[in-house]
C-alpha cells in the first residue's frame, strides 16, 4: 500500500503521526484513570498531514481511516481494544457471522435492525450495497475496486439482506469487509471522482460535521446512536467524548510544544526526541506511549538477477546483516528485532530463531557464501532521508565481510519506489518496509511474494521471488479459515524465510505517540490507531 | 577666519586665516583654484558645514553680529532671508521630485508668512525678474524639465525671492556654456544693481572677475595670496601665482601657441608645506619661502591692494610689467 | 501610458509561459509516475492505465502541457490535484491569503522597525545605535529563518507562553473545527509568524535605507534647503526623505511579490496553512498541479508587484518616464 508506506516513512522520517493497528504487548496503558472518567469534552489533534478524502470509497490514508473508525459502519470490524480482542474479527452491523454456501464462494450477510444514519435513515442492506457500487464505478476510481477484484456479484435481497457471490473461494474476505471502503453509505450518495464533503452522513458512534480541506476537521456525535441498548451496547464503544477536532500542524518539533502546552492533545513528534519523551514522562504510563504496529521493515533480494538467484546468497545475507545496529537507526523504541516476515503482532505469528538477533554471523554467513556470490558485486537502493542512508551503509559493511562489494544508490523515497517496482531494474537489494491492511498474514504473504503477481511495472513483490510451491502453498492457505489458516500462514512464512530467503526482515515496527495530560484512557490499536471511541478527556 | 574639518586622516584646515569685508552694493570676486578654500569660506559665513566635523574660529560679522556665534535658529533666520546662497550646479542643486513653483514657493514661506496665492504671485514675479519665459506654465515643471542655464536662473531667482543683503554665488556659471554663462552673469549684474544687495561671487575663473567683482581676493592653499580692488589687481598683480593666473587666461585677440599652466598640484590642506604653500610650484622660490610663511600685507602705494610674497617688490613690479607686456605684445 | 501597459502585459505573458513550461518540464524528468501514486500499490496495470488517462497522463508531454495552457485559459482553471482530486484553484484561493496574512503584516513591521533605525543609524554613523544596528543586520541576514522561527516558538510561545506556539485562525467565518478564531485569534497567533519573517527581512531594509539617506543627506538640494534656512525636520522630512525612501517601493515590492510565493519554513514551523506548506506537500506527493498551481500564484505575483511597483515609482519620482 504505497500511500501507508509512504505515510509511515514520512513518519518516521519527519514523524507525522501513523495511527495504524497493532497488537500491544505489555502492561496496560492509559495513566490513571481512577481520576474522573467524564462524559463529554472535546480533544485536538495536530498532523502534519491532512485526510485525503472524507469519502469511505475513496479515503486511503491510514490518518483517514482513524477518522472513519469512529464514524462509520461496516458489516464486520475489529473490536477496539487493545491485545487479542482487537484482532478477532467480528460482526458489526451483520447479525452474527454471514452465511457462507456455495463452497465458500457465497456470503450472506443478515443486517442487525436499529443502526441510523446522522441524519436519522435506517441502515439498510441497500447502503452496503451502494459502497461496492461506488467502490466499482470507474469514474469513481476508487482503490476500493482492487479490493474486489474476486466479487462476482453483490445484491441487496431485501432492507435486511446482503448478499456476495465470489469468483473463488477467499479466506480473507471477511478481512476485507471490515475497510472503510465497504461501510454504509446513503443510497443517494454520488459518486464522483472528488467524493464527498463534509457534512457527511454515516452510521458509526460519530460522524464529521465540518471538513476544512487542508485546515481543520470537526467530529461530533451521530445524535441517533444509543450507547445503552443493542445493538448499539455490544459493539464496546465507551464514547466518551463529544467532539474530536483535527488540526493539520506544523512540523514535528513544533507539534511536541503545542502537546507540552496542551495547545494540542494528540501530536507526532521529531523520532530524534522520543529518548527525551521517554525520560521525561515514562513510557506507556502516563503521557508517552509506544505501540505496536503490524509492520515490518526489510531488505528484499533480487531474486531474478544473478548474485541473489542463488538461495544460498540470499541465507547468507540473512546471516551477515547486523539488526541491533538496523533497528537502532530507526530510532529510540521505534520496534523490536524479528528475522521473520510476518509482524510480532500479527495473527498467526509463530516465533522461530533461524537467523541471529544479536549480530552478525560471519561464520555462518560465509559458510553460504562461498562460491554462491558470483562476482560478488551488488547493487543496494536505498532511499535518501532518515534511516535510508545508514541502513545501507550498514549492510555494505557487513556485505563486505563475506565478499560482497555493495554500491549504494540513494533515491527520493518514492523515486527508489517507482525503480525498485519496475522488473527488469538494475538492482540487487532494496530497502522496503510494509504496513497491514487488515489483521491478516495473506496481506503480506501472498501480496508480497507471490511471483504470479508480477507484472512489468508498479510491484510490490520486489524481489521478484516467484516459487511455484510456494505459491500454491500460499493458495492453500488463503483458502482455510480459523486457526487453521493462522497456523499454514505462521508455519509457511517459517518456511519461507528459512529455505528460501527472497528477503531479509530485521525490525518489527512500533508507533510512538505524545499526547498531552487531558488526554485520559489512551487505548491505541495498529489497526485503527488512537481510539476515539474509548478515550476520554480529563477537565 | 579659521575653518578645520575633522577627518579620519586628520585634521583639514580649509581655511586658515581669512580676511575680507563687503560693502552693501559691492561685488566681491573670490578666486581660486578648486580646493583653495574658497567655497568652505562662504560655507563657513552661512554655517552649512557639518557640525560634527568642523571647527572655526575668528568672526564673520553681518551687520555688526558675529555668525560664528549666532543661534541655529538665528541662523536659519538669516539663510535665504538675509543672506542668499546661489550655489555651483543646477542640475543637483534643485530637489528633483518637488515642482521648481514649490521649491521657490518655499523660499519664501519659511521666512515669511503669505498663502499659497500670494507666495505663487511671488515665485512668479521672480520666474519673470530672472527671464524664464512663459512662467505661468514652467513654475508647474520639474528640474528636469529645464535647462541649465534656466535652473540657474531659477536658482538665482530663488536666492533673490526675500531681497537679501548679500547674495553669495559659488561659481554660479561654472557648469554651464560660455553662451549662457555671458548671460547669467549678466542677469546677476543686474539684478544686483535692482535689488541692491552685496555680491560675494566665487569664481576659478578671472574673466568672470573682471567683468563683474568690484574687490577681489585671490586664494590658494586655504590662505589669501592677494586681494584688492579689481583694477588694482589686473594691472599691478603682485603674487606669483596671480601672475600663474593671468598668464593661463586664454585670450581671443591673442594667437597663443600653449597655455600656460602653473606646474604642479594644488597643496594638501592636511598636511600643507611649511612656509609659502605656494613654493612648491613657484618659479621663484627662495630658501625663505620654504621656512618662513609670508604676510599677508599692504603695498606701499596703495593700501587698498595687499599680496602675501617674499619676493621683493621691485622684482615683483618687473614680473608684473613683464607680463603685461607679454599680453600686449602678443596682441600687436 | 497605455502602450507601456499592454507591453508590460505582453511580456508578462511571456513570463507566465515561461515559468510554467519548466515548472512541466522538470516534473517529467522527474522519474516518478503520479498515477501509479493515485492508483496505489496493489494496483493492477490495467488499472494504473485507467488512472493515467483519467488524469490525463497517457499523453504525451506536450500534449498536457497543451491541455493545460487551454483549460487555463479557457476556463480559467488550473486543474485538479493528483492527489485529492480537490481543484487547484480552491486549493490556491484558500492558501494565499494566509501567506498573504504573513507577507503584509511581515512587511508592515518591518517597515515600522527599520525606516526609525535605517534613519537614525544614517543620522548618527558610527554611533553605538549605528553599530548595534550593523550587528543586527549581519545576524539577521546570516542566520536561517527556521532556525529564528524555531527559536522564537520555543522561548516565547513554549517556555514564557507569551504567545501560541503554532497554528492559524480564521478572521471571518470562523469554522467550527477550528480552535480559535476572529480578529484577536488571528493577530494573536501571527505575531511569531510575523516576527520571524520581520527580522530576517528587516536588516537588508535597514542597510539600504541607512545607505540611502546617508547618500541623501550629501546631495547638493539638501545642501541648497539648508541654504534657504529649512529647519531640520524640513530639511529631513520633504527633502532627504521624500527622496531617500523612493528606492525603497521598488525592493517592497519585488519583496512582496517574491514572499507571496511562499515563506515556507516559516509556514512549517507555525503551522500556517499557506501556498508554502501547498507547496512543500505537493512536491512530495508529486502532485503536479497542485505544485503548478502555487508556481504559477508566485510568478503572477512577482509580475504583478513588479508591475505595480513601477508603475507607482513613475508616480511618486516625476523624473521617470515610462516608455
Amino acid at each position: 500500500m504505497t500511500r501507508r508506506i509512504w505515510a509511515s516513512v514520512a513518519m518516521t522520517a519527519i514523524g507525522a503521526s501513523l495511527l495504524a493497528a497493532a497488537l500491544f504487548a505489555g502492561p496496560a496503558a492509559g495513566g490513571p484513570e481512577a481520576s474522573a472518567q467524564r462524559v463529554g469534552g472535546s480533544l485536538t489533534v495536530t498532523s502534519r498531514s491532512d485526510f485525503d478524502y472524507v469519502d469511505p470509497s475513496l479515503a486511503y490514508f491510514s490518518h483517514s481511516w482513524n477518522m472513519m473508525a469512529a464514524t462509520n459502519l461496516g458489516l464486520m470490524y475489529y473490536p477496539h481494544a487493545e491485545g487479542a480482542a482487537g484482532q478477532r474479527l467480528t460482526p458489526m452491523a451483520s447479525q452474527g457471522m454471514p452465511r457462507v454456501s456455495n463452497n465458500g464462494r457465497t456470503y450472506t450477510f443478515r443486517i442487525k435492525q436499529g443502526f441510523r444514519f446522522s441524519n436519522g435513515a435506517p441502515v439498510t442492506a441497500a447502503n452496503f450495497a451502494r459502497a461496492f457500487a461506488r467502490g466499482l464505478a470507474p469514474a469513481a476510481q476508487s482503490p476500493a475496486s482492487s479490493f474486489l477484484d474476486d466479487v462476482a456479484s453483490y445484491r441487496a435481497v431485501n432492507a435486511r439482506t446482503f448478499r456476495v457471490v465470489l469468483e473463488r473461494p477467499a479466506g480473507d474476505f471477511l478481512s476485507r469487509m471490515s475497510m472503510q471502503f465497504f461501510t454504509a453509505v446513503p443510497t443517494n450518495t454520488p459518486i464522483t471522482a472528488e467524493g464527498i464533503k463534509a457534512p457527511v452522513i454515516s452510521a458509526g458512534p460519530y460522524h464529521i460535521r465540518e471538513w476544512n480541506e487542508g485546515r481543520s476537521a470537526l467530529m461530533v456525535r451521530n445524535p441517533h446512536w444509543r450507547n445503552n441498548r443493542e445493538p448499539f451496547r455490544s459493539l464496546g464503544f465507551r464514547n466518551y467524548l463529544n467532539e474530536v477536532r483535527w488540526i493539520v500542524g506544523a512540523d514535528p518539533a513544533t507539534q511536541r510544544l503545542q502537546c507540552e502546552r496542551g495547545e494540542a492533545d494528540i501530536c507526532s513528534f521529531p523520532p530524534a526526541q522520543a529518548k527525551e519523551l521517554a525520560d521525561q514522562y515514562g513510557v506507556n504510563r502516563s503521557r508517552f506511549f509506544r505501540k505496536q504496529q503490524t509492520g515490518n521493515w526489510y531488505l528484499a533480494m533480487n531474486t531474478q538477477r544473478p548474485l541473489f538467484g542463488n538461495a544460498n546468497a540470499r541465507k547468507a545475507v540473512a546471516h551477515a546483516i547486523d539488526r541491533r545496529f538496523m533497528v537502532a537507526q530507526h530510532g529510540f523504541l521505534a520496534g523490536q528485532r524479528t528475522d521473520q516476515f510476518l509482524p510480532l503482532s500479527m495473527p498467526g505469528f509463530k516465533q522461530a530463531n533461524i537467523y541471529s538477533l544479536k549480530g552478525p554471523n560471519y561464520d555462518r554467513a560465509r559458510q553460504l557464501a562461498q562460491g554462491n556470490t558470483g562476482d560478488g558485486k551488488a547493487v543496494f537502493y536505498t532511499f535518501n532521508v532518515s534511516q535510508g542512508p545508514p541502513i545501507a551503509q550498514s549492510v555494505q559493511f557487513n556485505l563486505q565481510r563475506i565478499g560482497i562489494d555493495v554500491e549504494i544508490r540513494q533515491f527520493d523515497r518514492v523515486v527508489q519506489h517507482e525503480k525498485s517496482a519496475t522488473r527488469g531494474e538494475p538492482f540487487d537489494l532494496t530497502l522496503e518496509g510494509w504496513l497491514m491492511d487488515y489483521p491478516d498474514p495473506s496481506n503480506f504473504i501472498n501480496v508480497l511474494l507471490d511471483g504470479r503477481r508480477i507484472q512489468a511495472e508498479n510491484n510490490v513483490n520486489v524481489s521478484y521471488f516467484n516459487n511455484a510451491a510456494i505459491n500454491r502453498q500460499m493458495d492453500r492457505a488463503q483458502r482455510l479459515t480459523g486457526q487453521a489458516r493462522l497456523n499454514a500462514y505462521g508455519n509457511l512464512d517459517i518456511n519461507i524465510i528459512r529455505n528460501h530467503t527472497p528477503v531479509a526482515p530485521y525490525i518489527s515496527s512500533a508507533a510512538r505517540i505524545l499526547t498531552s495530560a487531558k488526554v485520559g484512557g489512551f487505548r491505541y490499536t495498529s489497526l485503527q490507531g488512537t481510539l476515539w471511541t474509548q478515550v476520554f478527556a480529563r477537565s | 577666519m579659521r575653518t578645520q574639518f575633522t577627518t579620519d586622516d586628520g585634521i583639514v584646515g580649509a581655511v586658515d586665516g581669512v580676511s575680507f569685508s563687503v560693502e552693501s552694493g559691492q561685488v566681491l570676486g573670490i578666486v581660486g583654484e578648486s580646493g583653495s578654500g574658497k567655497s568652505v569660506t562662504c560655507l563657513t559665513i552661512m554655517g552649512l558645514n557639518d557640525p560634527r566635523a568642523t571647527t572655526s574660529s575668528g568672526e564673520v560679522l553681518f551687520r555688526g553680529e558675529d555668525l560664528l556665534k549666532a543661534s541655529p535658529r538665528r541662523l536659519r533666520e538669516i539663510r535665504g532671508n538675509e543672506i542668499a546662497m546661489i550655489f555651483q550646479d543646477p542640475m543637483t542643486s534643485l530637489n528633483p521630485v518637488h515642482k521648481i513653483g514649490t521649491q521657490l514657493e518655499e523660499a519664501l514661506t519659511l521666512h515669511e508668512n503669505a498663502t499659497k496665492k500670494q507666495a505663487r504671485a511671488r515665485a512668479l514675479e521672480m520666474l519673470t525678474a530672472v527671464g524664464i519665459p512663459r512662467p505661468e506654465r514652467r513654475i508647474d515643471d520639474y528640474p528636469h524639465q529645464f535647462s541649465g542655464g534656466m535652473r540657474q536662473r531659477v536658482m538665482i531667482a530663488m536666492s533673490l525671492i526675500n531681497s537679501p543683503d548679500l547674495v553669495i554665488a559659488d561659481e554660479p556659471t561654472t557648469a554651464l556654456d560660455v553662451t549662457t554663462q555671458a548671460q547669467i552673469l549678466a542677469l546677476i549684474k543686474r539684478l544686483q544693481e535692482d535689488f541692491g544687495s552685496a555680491v560675494i561671487m566665487i569664481t576659478h575663473d578671472l574673466g568672470v572677475v573682471a567683468e563683474t567683482a568690484d574687490e577681489v581676493v585671490v586664494m590658494y592653499g586655504a590662505k589669501i595670496a592677494e586681494q584688492g580692488p579689481v583694477d588694482a589687481i589686473f594691472s599691478q598683480p603682485r603674487h606669483p601665482y596671480t601672475w600663474g593666473l593671468m598668464g593661463s587666461l586664454p585670450r581671443l585677440d591673442v594667437a597663443v601657441e600653449r597655455l600656460e599652466q602653473i606646474p604642479g598640484q594644488p597643496p594638501s590642506l592636511l598636511r600643507p608645506p611649511s612656509g609659502c604653500r605656494f613654493h612648491p610650484r613657484c618659479r621663484y622660490a627662495m630658501a625663505k619661502c620654504i621656512s618662513e610663511v609670508p604676510r599677508l600685507e599692504q603695498l606701499e602705494y596703495d593700501p587698498r591692494h595687499s599680496e602675501a610674497c617674499h619676493l621683493d617688490e621691485s622684482t615683483k613690479a618687473r614680473e608684473a610689467a613683464a607680463l603685461l607686456t607679454t599680453f600686449s605684445e602678443a596682441a600687436s | 501610458m497605455f502602450r507601456y501597459l499592454v507591453r508590460r502585459l505582453l511580456w508578462a505573458g511571456v513570463l507566465f509561459l515561461a515559468v510554467t513550461f519548466v515548472t512541466y518540464v522538470i516534473f517529467f524528468l522527474v522519474p516518478a509516475n503520479p498515477a501509479r501514486l493515485a492508483a496505489g500499490q496493489n494496483a493492477t496495470p490495467e488499472h494504473i492505465a485507467d488512472v493515467e488517462e483519467f488524469l490525463g497522463l497517457d499523453r504525451p508531454f506536450y500534449v498536457q502541457y497543451y491541455r493545460f495552457l487551454k483549460r487555463l485559459v479557457t476556463e480559467g482553471s488550473l486543474g485538479h490535484s493528483f492527489l485529492n482530486r480537490r481543484s487547484v484553484n480552491e486549493e490556491i484561493y484558500q492558501a494565499a491569503p494566509v501567506t498573504g496574512s504573513l507577507v503584509f503584516g511581515a512587511m508592515l513591521l518591518v517597515l515600522s522597525i527599520s525606516i526609525p533605525i535605517g534613519i537614525l543609524s544614517a543620522l548618527r554613523p558610527r554611533s553605538l545605535l549605528d553599530r548595534a544596528a550593523m550587528v543586527y543586520v549581519l545576524v539577521g541576514i546570516s542566520l536561517p529563518s527556521f532556525w529564528i522561527a524555531l527559536v522564537l516558538s520555543y522561548f516565547i510561545g513554549y517556555r514564557l507562553g507569551w504567545t501560541p506556539i503554532a497554528g492559524y485562525c480564521e478572521v471571518l467565518s470562523v469554522p467550527e473545527a477550528s480552535t480559535c478564531g476572529g480578529f484577536v485569534d488571528w493577530a494573536y497567533h501571527m505575531i511569531l509568524p510575523w516576527l520571524t519573517l520581520a527580522i530576517v527581512v528587516a536588516g537588508t531594509y535597514v542597510r539600504f535605507i541607512r545607505a540611502e539617506v546617508m547618500e541623501t543627506m550629501t546631495q547638493d538640494y539638501v545642501r541648497t534647503a539648508r541654504a534657504k534656512g529649512a529647519p531640520a525636520r524640513r530639511v529631513m522630512r520633504a527633502h532627504i526623505l521624500r527622496n531617500a525612501m523612493l528606492p525603497i517601493v521598488t525592493i517592497i515590492g519585488l519583496d512582496i511579490g517574491i514572499l507571496l510565493g511562499g515563506a515556507i519554513f516559516i509556514e512549517q514551523v507555525f503551522g500556517l496553512p499557506g501556498l508554502g506548506t501547498t507547496a512543500i506537500n505537493a512536491i512530495g506527493q508529486f502532485d503536479l498541479p497542485v505544485l503548478q498551481g502555487v508556481v504559477i500564484f508566485g510568478a503572477v505575483a512577482i509580475i504583478v508587484f513588479t508591475l505595480i511597483v513601477d508603475l507607482l515609482y513613475a508616480w511618486i519620482d516625476p523624473r521617470i518616464r515610462l516608455t
